[in-house]
């Protein structure tokens, strides 16, 4: 996604929570700022979807599923004002929970409503002072994912963007891999590997029935698609965010060898 | 700058200062609270927090106003009874011509989840109910 597109959206979440003088995470009244837009939220019960809206001219309403996570259902409501700011007067969107996990990071207008709620339920002013120097640990983005009230997707995907640690957070299915970012400084000089390794934490969850979650040491080979990356560990987390699907944070203890994999590159 | 009776007080007031400020040469104001015995950075910070404390009011004056919206019309939408067809298929075809119908009327019409096929009756009964609100709404 060109990062004028994302800057577009990141200034219009930020203008929003400028224009109530919001500074502190939990002040972000999602209901209050969609109202402020001429959306109204409500919370029903809806079969087949996470959140839809309805339009006609300046007026919408936001219905969010009452049945799924708290977390899940703020996400949904700034991912539907992201809808409500850019795509009005369209008929051809839907919102599942798979499609907003996978369309994640992409070009679509799913994608652009993302990174909308991102900036709108962890807004970087915030989210950076708050996550500090730390590395993104499963704690770490539950603890910040607690102070946001967001989900962990989303938490993840804001500490590998804004954090200080070279990381990575991918999407996995149990085949494949369905979308990943990276921090900055890995950015074009790692790649995660296309298909899920067995060997990794994320695999062992995607085989289970129940929703979990898992950290541990691995072999990067497992995630890295580089010929020396037996070489080297990382550090996984894990976390099964649908039934098909489970996001991983990695990042690396030593630097090293970040350093020595992508000089090999070039 | 010409007063704006629209405006609360607080934007007024925050208006006046900054014009104040702005228009007051530099060596004249910085003189000024020598003078007066205040530390110019001082005083510029406790201006700057001043200013964001005020701003912050106002903000959270308009969210609360916000928010006590968003409780009437979540109420409003709660007591709205209609009548329905029993049948999923009459539902749609509702569903659809109230569309047809907005779009005809020059109504700028959004309508995610239109995945009619997988559109559960409970959820075509709230759609309509919804569209139906925002159509009356916007008619007035």
């Amino acid at each position: 996604m060109s990062q004028s597109v994302v800057t577009k959206q990141f200034r219009r979440a930020k203008e929003l929570l400028d224009e109530f003088g919001i500074t502190e995470p939990e002040e972000i009244d999602l209901e209050a700022i969609a109202q402020y837009v001429g959306a109204t939220v409500v919370r029903e019960r809806l079969h087949g979807a996470e959140a839809r809206i309805i339009s006609v001219d300046d007026r919408a309403i936001i219905t969010v599923n009452q049945d799924s996570l708290p977390t899940r259902q703020r996400f949904s409501i700034g991912h539907e004002l992201g809808h409500w700011m850019n795509d009005r007067g369209q008929i051809d969107l839907s919102c599942s929970t798979d499609k907003q996990e996978r369309f994640y990071t992409g070009t679509d207008k799913e994608s652009l409503a993302n990174e909308f709620a991102t900036e709108l339920l962890l807004p970087s002013s915030m989210f950076t002072p708050r996550l500090e120097k730390r590395p993104p640990t499963l704690e770490v983005v539950k603890d910040l994912a607690r102070t946001f009230q967001a989900s962990f997707t989303a938490t993840a995907q804001r500490a590998v963007d804004l954090g200080a640690h070279p990381a990575m957070v991918i999407c996995s299915s149990i085949n494949k891999r369905q979308w990943f970012k990276a921090s900055s400084e890995l950015e074009g000089l790692v790649w995660p590997n296309r298909q899920t390794s067995k060997d990794t934490l994320a695999a062992e969850l995607l085989q289970r029935s129940d929703f979990g979650e898992a950290t541990d040491e691995v072999d990067a080979d497992a995630w890295i698609d580089h010929e020396d990356a037996a070489n080297y560990v990382l550090v996984e987390s894990s976390v099964k965010v649908t039934p098909e699907l489970v996001v991983s944070v990695l990042w690396w203890k030593d630097q090293a060898q970040i350093r020595d994999l992508s000089s090999d590159d070039q | 700058m010409t007063p704006d009776a629209k405006k609360p007080v607080e934007e007024l007031l925050l208006e006046h200062a900054l014009e104040f400020i702005l228009e007051a040469p530099e060596d004249q104001l910085l003189q000024l609270l020598k003078d007066s015995g205040e530390d110019p950075v001082e005083l510029a910070r406790e201006g700057r927090d001043a200013i964001a404390a005020a701003l912050k009011r106002h903000g959270q004056t308009k969210l609360q106003a916000a928010r006590r919206e968003h409780k009437a019309r979540a109420e409003d939408l709660e007591k709205v009874k209609q009548d329905l067809p029993a049948y999923p298929i009459d539902k749609r075809q509702l569903l659809t011509e109230l569309l047809r119908q907005a779009q005809l009327a020059g109504k700028e019409v959004s309508f995610q989840n239109r995945d009619f096929k997988n559109l559960a009756g409970e959820d075509l009964d709230k759609a309509i109910l919804h569209l139906r609100t925002l159509l009356k709404r916007n008619g007035k």
